[in-house]
């Protein structure tokens, strides 16, 4: 009896063994095959489960977008033109309400590109590029010549690669009223200065260092500032200051699945290595609706200072710094794999980290509030005034 | 919690009942060591291993031995499932290891073999358990905390040669979306006993706990589930209640 109770019980025990659910490997977004839709769609709904860092803030149901969408895509049978820009329409339905502000499809074959927090401010506001007229405008003709002292006038504009594009980068320095240092430069690509940028940042770290005590205090002006490396954050911020701070957190991803995060790191800013003065003047941000990324995180790491102001309007949205996903097991990833060349059939260009403000806010997609509300606008341009830098003078020297 | 509290009636009832008859009623202690791994799929992550880790259990074993061969067991436990995701190569010093403490309710029938004080025995049965707490610690790559000179020097051969590290030891803040805090499993042992003075058991066991329930509640479409497999060993005495009165009776007599 008690060989035949064991054998049973032994029996049921095995067979029992086996009713977990089956383990399936997720292959990466680049292990599929890149001409067959129904494979890209799999492989970018899998790779968004996996490298999005917003679930559970953002508030797109990716869960219908499955149910939605792959029935959709298992229609299209035959890799073509026509079928590509259904393809396309489909991707960008499915992802134009994500928070993430540095979002952007690139569709290889095609060339096409979309980015949803640029169709979502287009769709509740279509002059949002058009209405400013900053910076090239100010730039231009107003800040060197009327806000700048002639003689303490450096700029200069170089070609800078940024994530592999050669850009503009143009920097511009001087003193305003003798007393008040003002920076702008076009992109965080402060490492990469030639001969013609150089002398900017040369003029500006000189008069912080040598003549930081003299000064009322310092315009740093990221208006319309795409962002860029982040390794500028100690370079020019961290000459301001003689101790590190923190000013806000960031976390990645430590699972395949949705809700699988890190703890929140801080982020911090630290005195430059190679040296820094403590700064006691007011330190005056300048940033507006284009200032984009690495503008947000230097914007909120100078309004976390004691000394530090934000003046201006609400920047872009995307806070979430942004590497290789390797190093974090998130962030930006490449979809199906190409039939000849390095590239796949899309790339997806997508934060690494979240950030989260020193006091708990996360601004993703939303941007970050000014702490003095301040815009240029046509008609102030036009009567040869700049109504942020104004409102930075008058912050300063009241 | 309600199959917690079942399962603690269930014992207390057979304690009862066979204080009354002549069946053996048996309770006692028993731990030890134990080796967990967490089974899922990573494999979208590169350079990225779950590893076992070590923990321990502790347990109060309560019996009811039918016949010399068969007993029924329950031995609510304060159990350890523990297991690190550890990242190598270029990444090596990025790691997390994940402390999760249940309180489990093992109940198995233990089928026992052999002569009369020196026995070998096998366990087969179920256990529910509450993940009552979980503890982190590890180290991060911080993004915005870059090592300033990282690109002034060599090529950084490590990412926390070109981030510093942020390092951390806290408690779990479970989330509620996420984490499925019950766990439901199988159990198979082996081991031998030794019996001293008709009254004492003493034995050790290897055990191994199948969780055959997610860790997470299932709250997106094509999750990866993860299950706690748990190899233990096990060293513990138990006390034929009835025996022992007895003997302290006749010798208050």
């Amino acid at each position: 009896m008690r060989h035949t109770a064991l054998a049973w019980l032994l029996g049921i025990f095995l067979a029992l063994t086996g009713c977990r659910k089956t383990i399936s490997s997720t292959p990466e977004a680049t292990s599929y095959p890149g001409d067959n839709y129904p494979d890209i769609f799999q492989s970018f709904w899998n790779g968004m489960n996996t490298n999005y860092l917003f679930w559970g803030i953002d508030t797109t149901n990716w869960d219908n977008m499955y149910t939605v969408y792959k029935p959709l895509f298992d229609k299209l049978t035959i890799f073509d033109s026509p079928h590509e820009a259904l393809a396309e329409q489909y991707f960008q339905q499915m992802t134009q309400g994500l928070i993430d502000s540095h979002y952007t499809l690139d569709f290889m074959l095609t060339g096409n590109s979309f980015n949803p927090a640029t169709y979502r401010k287009l769709l509740t506001d279509p002059n949002y590029f058009n209405d400013s007229a900053f910076p090239a405008a100010v730039l231009d003709s107003l800040i060197p010549h009327k806000y700048i002292d002639p003689a303490s006038l450096v700029m200069g504009t170089d070609t800078v690669d940024l994530e592999g594009s050669n850009v503009p980068f143009t920097a511009v320095s001087g003193t305003v009223q003798g007393s008040i240092l003002y920076l702008y430069f076009s992109n965080f690509a402060l490492s990469q200065a030639g001969a013609n940028t150089g002398p900017v940042f040369n003029y500006f770290f000189n008069m912080l260092h040598r003549n930081y005590t003299n000064l009322k205090g310092i315009v740093i002006d990221v208006r319309g500032n795409g962002g860029g490396e982040i390794e500028d954050l100690d370079y020019l911020v961290g000459q301001m200051v003689t101790s590190q701070f923190t000013f806000g957190y960031t976390r990645y991803k430590n699972g395949v699945n949705r809700l699988d995060y890190t703890p929140w790191a801080p982020a911090v800013v630290k005195p430059w290595v190679q040296g820094s003065v403590n700064v006691t003047a007011p330190i005056v941000i300048l940033a507006d609706h284009l200032s984009v990324s690495m503008s947000e995180i230097t914007t909120m790491a100078i309004k976390t200072l004691p000394n530090g102001k934000f003046i201006g309007t609400r920047t872009w949205g995307a806070n979430g710094p942004l590497t290789s996903s390797v190093y974090f097991d998130g962030g930006q990833f490449t979809i199906g794999s190409a039939t000849f060349g390095s590239g796949g059939y899309m790339f997806v260009y997508t934060s690494s980290s979240t950030f989260k403000y020193l006091n708990g806010d996360i601004y993703e997609g939303v941007g970050v509030p000014p702490d003095i509300y301040a815009r240029e606008t046509t008609a102030a341009y036009l009567s040869g005034d700049d109504l942020v830098l104004d409102a930075a003078i008058k912050y300063i020297n009241p | 919690m309600r199959v917690l509290t079942f399962c603690c009636a269930a014992a207390l009832v057979l304690l009862l009942c066979s204080l009354k008859g002549n069946a053996q009623l048996f309770l006692g202690a028993e731990g030890g060591p134990n080796m967990n791994y967490l089974t899922t799929s990573n494999a979208s992550e590169p350079f990225t291993n779950y590893r076992g880790m070590r923990g321990w259990n502790i347990g109060i074993p309560v019996g009811y031995q039918f016949f010399d061969w068969l007993a029924l067991e329950a031995a609510p436990t304060y159990i350890q499932k523990n297991f690190d995701i550890v990242r190598t190569g270029f990444f090596t010093g990025v790691y997390q290891k994940n402390n999760n403490t249940y309180l489990q309710l093992p109940i198995n029938l233990r089928f026992s073999f052999g002569g009369k004080a020196l026995r070998g025995f096998v366990d087969l049965g179920g256990y529910g358990a509450y993940w009552t707490s979980g503890r982190i610690k590890g180290t991060e790559a911080n993004i915005l905390n870059e090592v300033d000179t990282a690109y002034q020097t060599v090529n950084p051969t490590s990412v926390l040669g070109e981030n510093y590290g942020y390092s951390y030891d806290q408690k779990y803040v479970f989330n509620s979306t996420k984490d499925n805090r019950m766990e439901f499993g199988l159990i198979g042992g082996a081991g031998v006993s030794y019996e001293l003075f008709q009254i004492y058991t003493f034995y050790l066991e290897g055990r191994y706990y199948r969780a055959m329930t997610d860790q997470q509640k299932h709250y997106e479409l094509n999750q990866a589930p993860r299950y706690n497999d748990n190899y233990g060993l096990t060293l513990g005495c138990t006390i034929k209640v009835k025996k022992l009165f007895s003997t302290l009776f006749k010798k208050d007599h």
